[in-house]
Order: structure tokens, then C-alpha cells, then sequence
């Protein structure tokens, strides 16, 4: 009897799988209620690179705060760190409150700033850009459940930089993956919400059909456990009509599989994101895709948004498709395969993928062409710092928007 | 369910080996008794009850119980490792929803998964009573459901294993009782049901070397 017991334990306990989200059960907006909301251009005098005096157990030498997506987000290049903010002011006090995540691990807490209003507060509520050391942020961070372990002081050191050219900084499948416990699921509304206060400009998403031919964000063929809460369907995903999916299936954020348009229509009207790279499964055809592209095209234009949508070509098959297109040469694309076929396409975009290196004499002929060069999926931190030093790119897809940012913007 | 615990099972399995006390099992061969280099073919056929173990983390409540049945044919050689195939239907779990609010409008939905398992089974016994099985293959995980009046059947195959143990009430000529706890675990979705039953044997075919 116990062998038997103990043959059911075994099979019992070697079937746990934790799939938590992980950042703190905590809102910032309670610290700062009651408190005059930041402008934006309060936000905007606050960017720059923050030298840490205190705090660097947590933060390292170097911080990057950024006004992204409506509010404030530290990165720092330790462990892929970074914090979202809310804000307020109360007399002539500046107040950040929020929580940090380590994207390298689980580690997460809640962080607290301040900047007093002799210390720097004053000019930056009247707009005025600061001098290095005019600007000091006090305040203190704890790790898990645990508030105000360790104190934390950031003095301004220099203005973000800025290339001429934009830089495009891409987030993997609306924001990262669902290993990495975000926030939100991978290729959600909720995750490309948040997709600019990680330091993305630009997302990719992953487009799939339904048996009713509706085009949905969903990066699998099948449906499964890493991208859904358990529902009881199984098989792929084109194998249901999307009243089917949208009757039983939810993403690990318990949202629903989103269409297409629906997808684009949020990333119009609520972010200022000004690329989606659609990624486009087998199974999608790109006559579809090129309608719902030009679609919102024409709606970006009305709306005075800075939106590209290009459409992904990762193989022969779908390059072979494109060409069948009778106005392929007026669709914009991005092309993952050599440059040659990047110009039989007349693909705006050329992706190759990063393990192939920064091909710098490649790329400055794309970019003589009037094309632009893009390196996929890249996340690995010294690797980042080598392309952005050596590389000649416009920009990068990375699971890791908030480490790409870090390194770009302290440049 | 990431973890495919056959290793480990057949690794008990090995280790409760020289444990055996040795004793006879008279219908079918065994060469703990004595060296008969006798061969048999035995069926078992069993049906009872299952229940849904494995966590279900959608705010929904499921159904977890249901029946099962299931065959296995196995071969007896002169050693105590047995081997052969398993196969039958089970069901895992079902539930029904009402008033769902889609884009397409407000439907009553319900949902039933079973699965039809295809498993390698090695058992051995350990005394005149009690054996243990353990199996690895897969499920043919099948997902029907209904909603806005139409319904739509998916059968996915998944991986899988089982592992079992049984108790012998009885022989009766070539049949015996038997009564049977079992784990039926697919992993593709982390599906395992908890399955009780009774099951009947029979030697089919006996031959000696």
C-alpha cells in the first residue's frame, strides 16, 4: 500500500505547473489620488539618463526615465528592469509611484519617487529642461510584499538620446511572451496598450485565420496551454469559427483571442505606436491582409496618425503569394529573406535575423535604395549593445522593448 | 503536465522487482513460480468511473466525473514484465454555460472532452493479487461542443501515459476479477482523469514453448 501511495504521489506532484503573472498586487494610482495629475510636458522636462546614487543594488549606475505611452517608465540595463509610474503633484512636490519587474527573472516590487520642489521640482513643473545635477529623485523601493527597504536617490545627468531617424524600437508579439509574466498575454489588447510604456514604438503581431476566415492575433497553429486558459477545445485554431472562439477560449489575461481589426483599430485610437509588423501564418492569405492594411492605412491618414503597417513575408511560399498580388508594389512589406528577394518584392523593410549579424554592407545598400533594415528577434544584452554601436540599423524587434530602450536611449 | 513520469513509474517498477514473494498466479504464466516457458494472450475488458483530476483555472464550473471503459490486450510471457496495448474511451470533463455575450450576440454553450486512449502497457505483478501498470503513447483527445445552435467536433491526438494498479478478487477457469485504479494522463492539454473500475480477464490464447 505504500508503493502505491507513493507511485500516486509521484504522478501527482510531478504534474504542477505555475503560470502566474508576476507584478506586485499593488496600485500606484492610490499614492497619488487626490493629487493634480503631471502634463505631458512635465513628463517630457522629467526624460533623461538619471545617475543612481543610491539604489544601485536594484537600479545599477544608470536609468533611463522616459514619457511613453502617456506616463512615466524607468529602464535600466540590470536585469532588463523597468518601472511603470503613476504621477501627481502636490504643492510644489513631484510624485512617481509604481512597481519594478526584472524581465530576466520574477523578481518585482513597488517603487516610490519624489522631487522636492527646491531640488528640481519647480523648474520642471514650469517646463524648463534641466542642467546636469538640477534635478534630484528621492525615494525608496521594496522587493515583494516588503515597502521602503532601501533607499533610492537619482540625480539628472544628461538629455535622452535621439537619433534623426527614429529608431524603431519593436516589441515581440505586442509586447513579449507569455514566459516572460507580464502583465498581460502575449498578442493581447491589454499587452499592446502597454507595449509603449515598455519603450516600444512599434509592435509585431502574429496573424491567424479562422474557419470563417476572420483574420485573429494568436502566434500558434494549435490552440494550447502556453497561449489560452485551459477551455476544452483542441486542434488548431483554423478549425473553429471565431463566434467558437469567442464562445470558449481566453487568453491567460482571460481576454478573448482578438481579430485583426480589432488589434489595428485599438492601436490606432488608444497608442501612439507608429509600426505593426503583421506576421503572416500560413494559413492567412494576403489578399486579406493587403485589404485590412490599406484599410487602415487610409483610417491612420484620416486620423493625422504616423502609423505604418507592413506585412510580413517570412518565406518563399508567401513571397511567391505577394508577387500574385496585382498592387504588391504599392503595398508596403517587410522581407525576411535575402536582398535580392527584397528587391524582387519591393519591400520597404528588410528583416534579417540577428544571429546572421549586422551585415553593415548589406544594410547601408538597403538603406542606399531607400529601404530600411530591421533585426529580428534580438534579446540577448550584449549583443544589443553591439548592434546599436556597430550595427547600422533602424531598428530592432526584441521580447526585451525595456532593454533595447535602456541601451538606446543612454547611448 | 510537462513531466512524463513513465521513467520514474518503470523505475519502481524495477526496484519492487526482487521484492517479489514468488508466488503463483495460476492463470496466466509466471516464471517466478518456476521455469515453464509457458506463453498466453489475455484480455482484459474493465468499465467504471472517472474523475477529472487535474486543476481547471477558468472561473467555470466543470464536471468532473464520468465513466470510462477500456480494453487491453496483453502478451504473458516467461518472465514477469508484461507488455501490450491499451485502448477504450474516457471521459475527462464537460460543462454547459449559459447567456455567453460574443460580438455575434448571446448563445448557451456546453463543451464535452473525452478521449480515446492508445497506450504501450508493461505491467508486472508483485504478489498473487496485486499488479502494476504503466503505459506511454497517446490520446485521441476529442472536444465536442455547441453553441448558437450548431455544434462542432475536433479530435486532437495528444501524448500521454498511464500508470495503474490492480487487485485480483478471483479466478474462475480461464476468467478472473479484477478491480483497477488508474491514472490516464494526456499532456497536451494537461488532462488526467482518476479512473476506478472493475475489469474482467480472460486467456485467449496459451501456448508453451
Amino acid at each position: 500500500m505504500r508503493f502505491t501511495i507513493l507511485l500516486l504521489s509521484l504522478l501527482l506532484l510531478s504534474c504542477t505547473e505555475d503560470s502566474t503573472v508576476s507584478v506586485p498586487d499593488y496600485d500606484p494610482g492610490d499614492e497619488v489620488a487626490g493629487m493634480a495629475r503631471l502634463s505631458a510636458e512635465i513628463m517630457q522636462a522629467m526624460e533623461g539618463i538619471y545617475k543612481v546614487e543610491e539604489g544601485n543594488p536594484l537600479l545599477g549606475d544608470e536609468i533611463v526615465l522616459k514619457y511613453t505611452g502617456g506616463s512615466l517608465s524607468l529602464f535600466s540595463g540590470r536585469d532588463a528592469l523597468w518601472c511603470f509610474f503613476d504621477s501627481g503633484r502636490m504643492d510644489s512636490t513631484l510624485h512617481l509611484a509604481g512597481y519594478w519587474r526584472k524581465q530576466v527573472n520574477e523578481e518585482t516590487g513597488v517603487i516610490r519617487l519624489t522631487i522636492d520642489g527646491a531640488e528640481g521640482g519647480g523648474m520642471l513643473q514650469r517646463g524648463e529642461r534641466p542642467r546636469p545635477g538640477e534635478v534630484l529623485l528621492r525615494g525608496d523601493y521594496g522587493s515583494g510584499a516588503a515597502r521602503s527597504q532601501r533607499e533610492v536617490l537619482l540625480t539628472y545627468s544628461r538629455p535622452l538620446h535621439v537619433d534623426e531617424r527614429p529608431f524603431l524600437i519593436l516589441a515581440h508579439r505586442a509586447g513579449g511572451r507569455n514566459s516572460d509574466r507580464l502583465p498581460a498575454a502575449e498578442n493581447s489588447v491589454e499587452l499592446v496598450r502597454l507595449a509603449e510604456r515598455f519603450g516600444a514604438n512599434g509592435v509585431e503581431i502574429d496573424v491567424q485565420l479562422t474557419a470563417d476566415g476572420v483574420p485573429v492575433i494568436y502566434h500558434d497553429e494549435y490552440l494550447n496551454q502556453r497561449l489560452t486558459q485551459k477551455s476544452g477545445l483542441v486542434g488548431k485554431i483554423g478549425e473553429y469559427t471565431l463566434a467558437q472562439l469567442e464562445t470558449f477560449v481566453h487568453l491567460p489575461n482571460g481576454e478573448r483571442i482578438p481579430t485583426l481589426k480589432r488589434m489595428l483599430a485599438v492601436i490606432l485610437r488608444q497608442t501612439n505606436l507608429r509600426f505593426v509588423w503583421l506576421d503572416s501564418k500560413p494559413s492567412v492569405p494576403l489578399a486579406l491582409l493587403r485589404d485590412v492594411q490599406r484599410a487602415y492605412a487610409d483610417s491612420a491618414h484620416i486620423f493625422g496618425r504616423d502609423l505604418q503597417i507592413v506585412i510580413g513575408l517570412p518565406d518563399e511560399e508567401k513571397v511567391a503569394e505577394f508577387l500574385r498580388l496585382p498592387d504588391y508594389a504599392e503595398a508596403s512589406a517587410l522581407c525576411e529573406l535575402d536582398i535580392e528577394t527584397v528587391r524582387r518584392t519591393e519591400s520597404e523593410f528588410w528583416a534579417p535575423r540577428w544571429t546572421l549579424g549586422t551585415q553593415n554592407a548589406l544594410t547601408t545598400a538597403m538603406q542606399a535604395e531607400g529601404r530600411r533594415v530591421l533585426s529580428w528577434t534580438l534579446d540577448e544584452p550584449g549583443y544589443i549593445q553591439s548592434f546599436l554601436r556597430d550595427g547600422r540599423f533602424d531598428g530592432i524587434l526584441t521580447n526585451y522593448p525595456a532593454l533595447i530602450a535602456y541601451f538606446y536611449y543612454s547611448q | 503536465m510537462k513531466a512524463f513520469p513513465v521513467l520514474p513509474l518503470l523505475l519502481l517498477l524495477s526496484a519492487a522487482a526482487p521484492r517479489l514473494s514468488g508466488q503463483e498466479i495460476s492463470l496466466f504464466p509466471d516464471s517466478a513460480a518456476a521455469a515453464q516457458q509457458e506463453f498466453a494472450i489475455g484480455l482484459t475488458l474493465g468499465g467504471g468511473y472517472s474523475h477529472y483530476f487535474m486543476p481547471y483555472d477558468a472561473p467555470i464550473e466543470i464536471d468532473r466525473m464520468g465513466g470510462t471503459v477500456n480494453l487491453r490486450l496483453m502478451l504473458y510471457p516467461d518472465h514477469r514484465l508484461r507488455m501490450g496495448i491499451e485502448t477504450g474511451w474516457t471521459h475527462f470533463y464537460s460543462y454547459a454555460l449559459e447567456d455567453i455575450e460574443t460580438s455575434f450576440g448571446v448563445t448557451d454553450a456546453s463543451l464535452s472532452l473525452s478521449a480515446i486512449p492508445l497506450l504501450a502497457v508493461f505491467s508486472m505483478p508483485v504478489t498473487d493479487h496485486l499488479q502494476f501498470h504503466a503505459g506511454t503513447g497517446g490520446y485521441f483527445v476529442r472536444s465536442h461542443t455547441t453553441s448558437f445552435g450548431s455544434t462542432a467536433d475536433v479530435t486532437e491526438f495528444s501524448q500521454g501515459w498511464m500508470g495503474a494498479v490492480s487487485w485480483i478478487w478471483g479466478e474462475w477457469g480461464t476468467l478472473r476479477l479484477e478491480s483497477e485504479l488508474k491514472w490516464y494522463g494526456a499532456t497536451q492539454f494537461d488532462d488526467g482523469v482518476l479512473i476506478l473500475q472493475m475489469q474482467g480477464g480472460c486467456n485467449i490464447l496459451r501456448w508453451q514453448k
